[in-house]
């Protein structure tokens, strides 16, 4: 299976999936981490034990809220700190709806880089602006 | 011009900084002072990762950093340094930097660290220093992003009793 790692800032990730689980049910292999009040290694440490689940062999997608921030640096540092190693691990900034979708939606069938490109495409297609 | 705000935030650059005081002072300069970051290229390179094109920075070592402020560096720019710990704030004192107030962004939650507001946890040590800063004649104030609430420190231990 492969995992999906929500980390956010202030409450964003328990919304997203709550609002993802009311959609699609309640998902296997989905957690959630905000960056409130915890320290750097702390951040770091409850990330660590997100991503180190026996079941997540093929994988493991960590969505960031925004890039260039403390979420992003410490997902980097994780992925960072594995690579080379098992779980694989990939990191997609801009979390939004349609990307959690489309990744539950395809992760049974689809290796994690075609995942990942995947729910890139899925999560820009979702922006559309009327004028 | 002067450095527009001396920072303390374990953070160091990210969103609340880039984002909330970027615009409010218009900040052009980041200079981020950590002997350990500028010591790790990886590290670097991860922080500047982090900076938005209309921003440029530079991340010194305290010494490094010490310099460049006292030759005036940063003049002509609307620049903030930033620091994670009291620690480095004293360390630039010492050196003969002479700073008003510093304002003091986020310290997080760990094992040894004291509740002093949502975004500020401080040890004992981490404490003192803060206590030798303000003695020092330089107002610390507390204020994660700048349209929160301030909070003066000094009050703040003195409420807490530490």
């Amino acid at each position: 299976m492969i995992g999906c790692v929500i980390l956010t800032h202030g409450d964003l990730c328990f919304g997203l999936k709550d609002t993802l689980e009311g959609i699609m049910g309640k998902q296997e292999g989905l957690s959630v981490i905000s960056n409130a009040e915890l320290g750097k290694e702390e951040l770091l440490s409850a990330l660590q034990k997100k991503i180190n689940q026996k079941i997540f062999v093929d994988g493991v997608v960590i969505f960031v809220d925004m890039f260039g921030t403390s979420c992003w640096q410490t997902a980097k540092k994780v992925a960072a700190t594995v690579s080379g190693k098992k779980p694989e691990i990939a990191v997609i900034t801009g979390v939004n709806l349609p990307m959690l979708v489309k990744f539950f939606a395809l992760r049974a069938s689809l290796s994690l880089n075609q995942l990942v490109f995947q729910v890139k495409q899925e999560g820009e297609k979702g922006i559309r602006t009327e004028t | 011009m002067p450095i527009l705000l001396y920072r303390v935030d374990e953070r160091l650059i990210h969103g609340q900084v880039v984002v909330g005081w970027g615009n409010s002072l218009k900040i052009d300069l980041i200079a981020l002072i950590n002997d350990q970051v500028a010591q790790n290229r990886w590290e670097r390179e991860l922080y500047l990762a982090c900076v938005p094109p209309e921003m440029k920075a530079a991340i010194l070592s305290v010494d490094e950093g010490v310099a460049k402020i006292l030759q005036n560096g940063f003049e002509g720019k609307r620049a903030v340094v930033l620091v994670d710990s009291p620690f480095d704030i004293l360390k630039m004192v010492e050196k003969g930097i002479k700073i008003n107030s510093v304002n003091v962004g986020g310290v997080h939650s760990k094992a040894e660290r004291k509740k002093i507001l949502p975004y500020l946890f401080l040890s004992q040590e981490e404490i003192s220093a803060f206590k030798r800063i303000i003695s020092a004649g330089i107002k610390c104030e507390c204020r994660d992003v700048p349209l929160a609430e301030k909070h003066n420190l000094s009050s703040l231990f003195g409420k807490l009793r530490l």
